[in-house]
C-alpha cells in the first residue's frame, strides 16, 4: 500500500505515526479477503493515476464485480454511494465481512493517495 | 446534509470481530498518533478537517469544532468560507493547505510542482507530511459515510477535544445559544 521510499520518508518525519501506520497496513491485509483487497486496491491505484483498469486474471466473478463497483464509487465519492451498492455486497458477504472490507478499503484508498501526493510534494 | 440511515443492520455486527476489531483499533491508534503530531497550527488543522467533512458529507465531523481551534479564534464565518476557499480571504498558507487537502481527497493529479513550491513557502516537510497524514486520518469518514453510520447523536454544533493520548472526546455545545 505504501512504497518503501514513502514509508522511509514518513519514518524520518513522523516516526511515531509511521509505526502505527505500518500496524494498520498489516491488519488491513489480515482483516479481509486478501485477494479481494488486492484486486480492489489495484482498481483504486489505477483510478487515482487516471489510468484504465482491467482485471488482472480474466473476467470478474459476480462477487468481484459487486465489490469492484462498490470500490469504484468509494474511491470517486462516498457521498454518492447508494443503498443498493451496499445491498449488492450483502448477497456475497456477511455484515461483519462487509464492515471489515470497508475499513480495509479505506486504508488502501487513502494510502494510495498518500503515496501519490507525498511523492510529489515531499 | 443528507438523511441517510445505517446500511448494515447493527445487530448483525459482532463486537470484537469487525466492529471494534483489531483493524478498527489500529486505525484509532493511528489516528491518535496523528493527533499527537501537532506541528501544524490548530486553525489550519481544523479547516482541513472541515474540508474533508464537506467533501465526504460526514455529518458527525461537520457537526464538531475542535476545542483548540475555538480557543485560537475559529468561528462559523471561517467554516462558511471553506467551500469557496479559492476565492476567500484566507491567508495563502491556509489556501495552500486546503489545496493539498483537495489533492489528497479529490485527485492526486492536483499535486504538482506548483503546489509543492507553494507549500514549501509556508510549511516545513514535517508540516506538509502532517497535513497529508491529517487528511488520511480525517478521511476515516469515508468508511463511516459509505455505511452511513456517521449520524451525530446531537442536533447542535458540539466540541471535539482529545485526551492526552489523542483519543477523541465530545464535550457539549461549541457555542452558547
Amino acid at each position: 500500500m505504501l512504497s518503501h521510499d514513502t514509508l522511509a520518508r514518513l519514518r524520518e518525519l513522523h516516526p511515531a505515526v509511521a509505526v502505527e501506520l505500518e500496524k494498520t497496513i498489516q491488519l488491513a491485509r489480515e482483516a479481509t479477503d486478501p485477494g479481494l483487497l488486492e484486486l480492489c486496491s489495484s482498481y483504486v491505484m489505477a483510478a487515482l493515476r487516471q489510468q484504465n483498469w482491467s482485471p488482472p486474471a480474466g473476467p470478474l466473478s459476480d462477487r468481484e464485480s459487486a465489490f469492484i463497483e462498490f470500490t469504484e464509487q468509494f474511491a470517486a465519492s462516498v457521498s454518492t454511494l447508494s443503498d443498493e451498492q451496499v445491498a449488492r455486497l450483502q448477497a456475497f458477504a456477511s455484515a461483519d465481512e462487509i464492515y471489515a472490507f470497508v475499513n480495509a478499503l479505506y486504508v488502501a484508498d487513502m494510502l494510495g493517495r498518500l503515496e501519490l501526493v507525498t511523492r510529489r510534494v515531499l | 446534509m443528507s438523511a441517510q440511515t445505517p446500511r448494515l443492520p447493527l445487530e448483525e455486527l459482532t463486537p470484537g470481530i469487525a466492529l471494534d476489531g483489531a483493524l478498527e483499533r489500529a486505525i484509532a491508534d493511528f489516528a491518535a498518533s496523528v493527533v499527537r503530531a501537532k506541528t501544524v497550527d490548530p486553525l489550519t488543522t481544523e479547516l482541513v478537517r472541515l474540508r474533508c467533512a464537506q467533501i465526504h458529507d460526514c455529518r458527525l465531523c461537520g457537526s464538531l469544532r475542535t476545542r483548540e481551534a475555538l480557543d485560537e479564534g475559529f468561528d462559523e464565518s471561517m467554516q462558511r468560507k471553506i467551500a469557496h476557499y479559492e476565492n476567500s480571504d484566507f491567508g495563502p498558507e491556509i489556501i495552500a493547505a486546503l489545496r493539498l487537502c483537495d489533492a489528497m481527497i479529490l485527485s492526486p493529479s492536483f499535486a504538482d510542482e506548483e503546489l509543492k513550491a507553494e507549500l514549501e513557502r509556508h510549511y516545513t516537510a514535517t508540516q506538509i507530511a502532517e497535513i497529508c497524514l491529517d487528511v488520511v486520518k480525517w478521511s476515516q469518514q469515508k468508511a463511516l459515510v459509505a455505511l452511513r453510520t456517521e449520524a451525530p447523536p446531537w442536533d447542535t454544533t458540539n466540541v471535539l477535544s482529545f485526551d492526552e493520548v489523542g483519543n477523541p472526546e465530545f464535550g457539549g455545545p461549541a457555542y452558547a445559544s
